[in-house]
């Protein structure tokens, strides 16, 4: 479904992604895990457009100075020229670092927000039920300011924005981040669920282990590189890779 | 001693001034100006330098407030008129000389930035913006219901002169205009301006760090007043006049315009804008009735390819930072001046992508 | 690295070529002999260009006739158009004159409308101990400076308009006049007035002026009304106008308010007469900007198309044709430069001390009367010297309305005052 091949991000002279190449296909969850600055996010942005985007706001001031070479294809097409909300209208959606809801809109208009290809006050109901079937605490706080929620409820909150739009690739980035070990089970129970109910998943996390249990396959980026990929056996099976990057 | 303190001199000359392509130009131009004068009979462009030199620090002042402490000021020219009025007041009716009633009518812009800052820093953002922007309007209404003070309309006539001729007014101008943007510059450069630069980018941050925000923001706003308001002063006595139209709203924005087009934050910038773009609109008298658009077009058409202000741009196609040292350097240097690592963007990218 | 090179090495060059074309932007001095006349004012509005084309119709007259004399040479006039912005920017009105003083070399100055204005280049001329005209702005202040500091003022000349308390004094006497009329047609014994006075420094002295005479005129103050000067909506103030029982409405409005004034006054027919200074009623365009309800509208003009003095109708004629508009009092450097032009030549030199002291023994027969200047070179206001005139708009066309029978004067082709005719219906 997802195919990039061979993607180079520089930001000036600053290398973020050294020809990464990756494949997601159909109903898989595919981890991406590696240390922090090793471009997890850059690859997340540079896919849902979000790179090509920030190169043309920033054309001609002192940080424009951002190269994108590579392909990215969905679903057979070619997306990486495209922007961003036309990627997110075909059914790739990113749910971003940090949550980042609209912090001064409620839970309910927030998931509104999300709901812009929805079509249709039934189609619409029937979504808005859904993800309240999945996350019955934003039913709780349906009117609540979301600036106001906790930290695990925003992260409920922006899977929940993001299934609004009835994604055909999810792509999750660091859901984790700054949540109690409690929450964080309860959340990748939530995300194992989103996966099983048909959505293709591509999840970059920094707990290691919960991701290399849950996904099919794995990739680590270190460095701004692809190092290595493959099921969780395969990646424990070899010392060094479990040493340096798994820390396991 | 002497002359280990002049080689002493030359050596930061040499390091700190030639070796780059911007401040060396920043130099010659200083130097420029300030021979020029002797050279040129024209009253005419005497006329236009020494309004240069006056607006500069105006805008100079400015960006101290607005682009270094992040406080929008809309109404900075109140500082201008108050200044400019009390300068004139104080010549015309108490008779003091100017040199007097510069510094005295500062100190009255001064005031006028706590009468201004202290109700002010209550508010944040858009709100303190427009806040300001009321404070001159509101005196423009003062000066012209108290006319037998003031001169309502008229404004105050019959300053006496700083000088006997327009060369020696102008040199003033131009001595003032280069200590006191250099002063200013200076502040952004020190302590003081580490402070500013911390309140600008997070104001809760700074507090936590045991800064007192207002207290400074109120020090910024004096500051501010205090050379705007000698450039106000100047101006008075320059004119031999002072009227409502040292108040204006369009003054205001003037010292906006000139400062994000030269690029704002940077004290050099808002310098350079107003050295080009006031000459500029005496250059485009020749299109008396396009002016003003001619005017527009140019701002938004260089504002369109240099986005963050025209000396940014500039600085940014004829010095290259260092990748290791963060230092600037000549664009036409191929190894880092301080630290010799190599500049080429080539290796440079080739050498962050080895350690994997 | 080439690109950098390129941009450097074109910016330099540009540096370069706009220090090379500033330096040779001053223009070489002219060995002919030409008297330059510089002509300041707004000339994107029509105050400039009204400065701008008395002066040109002078100068093109005179260099018709060889020019002006001087002792036994003759000098050509050429003027230096100066467009000063002073309506919207002081400082702007500054730096072009001291342009046309620095570039264009210019001998003396006429012109300026806006009192802020004229008064920072009355400073700057003084600075250049060059003659100054002024065509336009009215303080009063400015020619006192002459009496105070003759030494350093006596380059400076009004020739139009009357100084501040001069109009004022022949706007209530065209206000007495209306009244009068008022009384013998209608049979009213003390007229109610109104008083309307745009928010102004000049308005602020002709309220006061007016507040202290209506009473001697045997006539009733009833209100007084200080509109802004950009005021789009004047039907409050003209409702209580109406409310007031005010007769006669004395006006003075020199802004575009004027236009709005009249045309209500005329839609809502409000029975009072409209008298004063309205100086928008003097433009040609007037009716069509008030939609015809100005109609009745009477003002203190300058010029009107009757006989002042036997120049009078001609010249204002040629005005008119050359313009499109009707002469207004800026059009007054024709007569300063005609002014300037028999003083040297009486004088015999250009040397600014004697054409001085011959402009000051200056008695010129113009389109706006006989001018002479007092002892503070202000242009002298009376019977025999240049009094203004009253004019009206009567069913479309403007008239001029007075002088009629006062002090002895009465211009030919002058007619009477006409009370609007709905006024004169309802006060019957």
């Amino acid at each position: 479904m997802l195919e990039v091949k061979n993607l180079t991000v520089c930001y000036d002279t600053a290398m973020l992604l050294n020809e990464v190449s990756l494949k997601v296909n159909r109903g898989e969850l595919v981890g991406l895990v590696g240390p922090n600055g090793a471009g997890k996010t850059t690859l997340m942005r540079a896919i849902s457009g979000l790179v090509l985007w920030e190169r043309q706001m920033k054309r001609g001031t002192r940080a424009g100075n951002i190269t994108l070479t590579g392909e990215v294809y969905f679903q057979g097409q070619r997306i990486d020229g495209l922007p961003p909300h036309r990627i997110a209208r075909m059914g790739l959606v990113l749910c971003p670092e940090r949550r980042r809801p609209f912090s001064e809109l409620s839970v309910e208009e927030n998931l509104k927000a999300g709901a812009y290809r929805v079509r249709g006050r039934r189609a619409y109901r029937d979504t808005l039920e859904l993800v309240y079937q999945m996350f019955p605490v934003l039913q709780k706080r349906a009117r609540q300011v979301s600036a106001t929620l906790s930290g695990g409820e925003q992260q409920m909150l922006a899977l929940g924005r993001a299934l609004m739009t009835r994604p055909v690739l999810l792509c999750i980035d660091e859901p984790s981040t700054g949540l109690s070990p409690l929450i964080k089970g309860e959340l990748f129970a939530k995300i194992g669920e989103i996966n099983r109910s048909g959505i293709t998943m591509l999840l970059v996390e920094q707990d290691v282990r919960q991701t290399l249990a849950m996904a099919g396959r794995s990739y680590i980026l270190s460095h701004s590189k692809i190092v290595a990929q493959g099921k969780k056996d395969e990646l424990m099976a070899d010392e060094t890779i479990r040493q340096s990057y798994l820390g396991l | 001693m002497i002359r280990v303190w002049l080689l002493r001199l030359y050596r930061d000359f040499k390091g700190d001034i030639l070796a780059l392509p911007g401040r060396t130009l920043a130099c010659l131009a200083v130097l420029a100006l300030f021979i020029a004068p002797l050279f040129i009979r024209d009253t005419y462009i005497l006329r236009i330098i020494t309004l240069t030199a006056v607006y500069a620090v105006f805008a100079a002042s400015w960006d101290l407030l607005s682009g270094y402490v992040g406080q929008l000021n809309l109404g900075h020219a109140l500082f201008f008129g108050v200044a400019a009025y009390t300068s004139a007041m104080l010549n015309l009716h108490l008779g003091l000389p100017p040199v007097l009633t510069i510094p005295l009518g500062a100190l009255a812009a001064v005031m006028a930035g706590l009468v201004v800052g202290i109700p002010c820093l209550r508010l944040k953002g858009q709100y303190l913006s427009l806040a300001t922007l009321a404070f001159p309007i509101i005196l423009k209404g003062l000066v012209y219901l108290f006319k037998e003070y003031t001169g309502g309309e008229l404004g105050i006539s019959g300053i006496s002169r700083l000088a006997g001729s327009r060369l020696v007014e102008c040199y003033i101008a131009l001595a003032l205009g280069a200590v006191l943007c250099f002063l200013i510059w200076k502040i952004t450069d020190s302590n003081l301006g580490l402070i500013f630069h911390a309140i600008r980018e997070d104001e809760i941050t700074a507090r936590a760090s045991g800064i007192n925000t207002t207290a400074y923001k109120l020090l910024a706003f004096c500051l501010s007043g205090l050379f705007a308001g000698i450039a106000g002063g100047f101006f008075a006595h320059y004119m031999r006049l002072a009227g409502p139209f040292t108040l204006d709203v369009l003054l205001s924005f003037q010292a906006i315009i000139w400062t994000i087009f030269g690029g704002i934050t940077t004290i050099y910038g808002s310098v350079a804008g107003v050295i080009i773009l006031f000459p500029l609109m005496e250059i485009l008298r020749a299109f008396p009735e396009i002016r003003m658009l001619l005017f527009a077009a140019v701002i938004v058409i260089v504002l369109r390819f240099m986005p963050e202000g025209v000396v940014p741009w500039f600085l940014d196609r004829v010095e290259k930072e260092c990748p290791r040292c963060k230092e600037r350097n000549a664009f036409t240097r191929t190894r880092c001046r301080v630290c010799r690592v190599s500049l080429s963007e080539r290796e440079v990218r080739a050498r962050t992508t080895t350690r994997a | 690295m080439k690109t950098r090179w390129a941009v450097a090495a074109a910016l330099i060059l540009l540096c370069l070529g706009a220090a090379l074309v500033a330096g040779c932007a001053r223009e070489e001095a002219e060995e002919s002999r030409v008297i330059k006349i510089g002509v300041a004012g707004p000339m994107q509005f029509v105050h400039g260009q009204h400065h701008w084309l008395g002066a040109e119709m002078a100068a093109e007259e005179i260099n018709a006739a060889g020019g002006i004399k001087v002792g036994d040479e003759y000098y050509l006039v050429e003027l230096v158009k100066i467009d000063t912005n002073e309506l919207l920017s002081v400082e702007d009105a500054t730096n072009a004159v001291e342009r046309a003083l620095a570039q264009d070399n210019i001998d003396l100055l006429v012109g300026t409308i806006r009192t802020e204005a004229a008064v920072a280049i009355q400073e700057l001329m003084m600075d250049n101990e060059k003659i100054f005209i002024t065509c336009g702005a009215s303080l009063k202040q400015m020619a006192d400076k002459v009496g105070q500091d003759y030494e350093r003022y006596k380059y400076w000349f009004r020739v139009t308009p009357l100084n501040g308390e001069l109009l004022a004094r022949a706007s209530l006497i065209l206000l007495q006049y209306v009244g009068q009329v008022m009384k013998e047609d209608l049979g009213l014994e003390a007229p109610k007035v109104a008083v309307v006075c745009e928010e102004a420094a000049a308005g602020d002295a002709l309220a006061a002026a007016a507040q202290q005479v209506i009473p001697s005129f045997g006539m009733e103050l009833v209100g007084i009304w200080r509109p802004s000067p950009q005021a789009t909506d004047m039907t409050a103030e003209l409702t209580a106008i109406r409310g007031a029982g005010a007769q006669i409405i004395y006006t003075y409005l020199s802004s575009a308010a004027g236009v709005t004034y009249a045309k209500q006054w005329g839609e809502l027919q409000i029975p009072a007469a409209s008298v004063g200074i309205n100086v928008e009623s003097q433009a040609m365009g007037f009716m069509e900007a008030t939609d015809n309800y100005g109609d009745f509208e009477c003002s203190l003009n300058t010029y009107a198309l009757v006989e002042i003095t036997e120049k009078t109708v001609d010249w204002y004629n040629r005005f008119t044709e050359r313009a499109g508009e009707f002469p207004t009092y800026n059009a007054g450097t024709y007569d300063a430069i005609n002014i300037y032009r028999e003083a040297v030549e009486r004088a015999g030199t250009l040397e600014t001390d004697a054409v001085i002291a011959e402009l000051e023994q200056t008695r010129h027969t113009s389109a706006a009367g006989v001018q002479v200047f007092d002892e503070n070179h202000d242009v002298i206001w009376g019977p025999g010297y240049a009094t203004a005139v009253g004019t009206q708009w009567q069913n479309g066309e403007l008239k001029c309305v007075w002088p009629y029978n006062w002090e002895g004067i009465t211009y030919p082709g002058t007619v009477r005052y006409q009370i609007p005719p709905w006024v004169a219906e309802a006060l019957q």
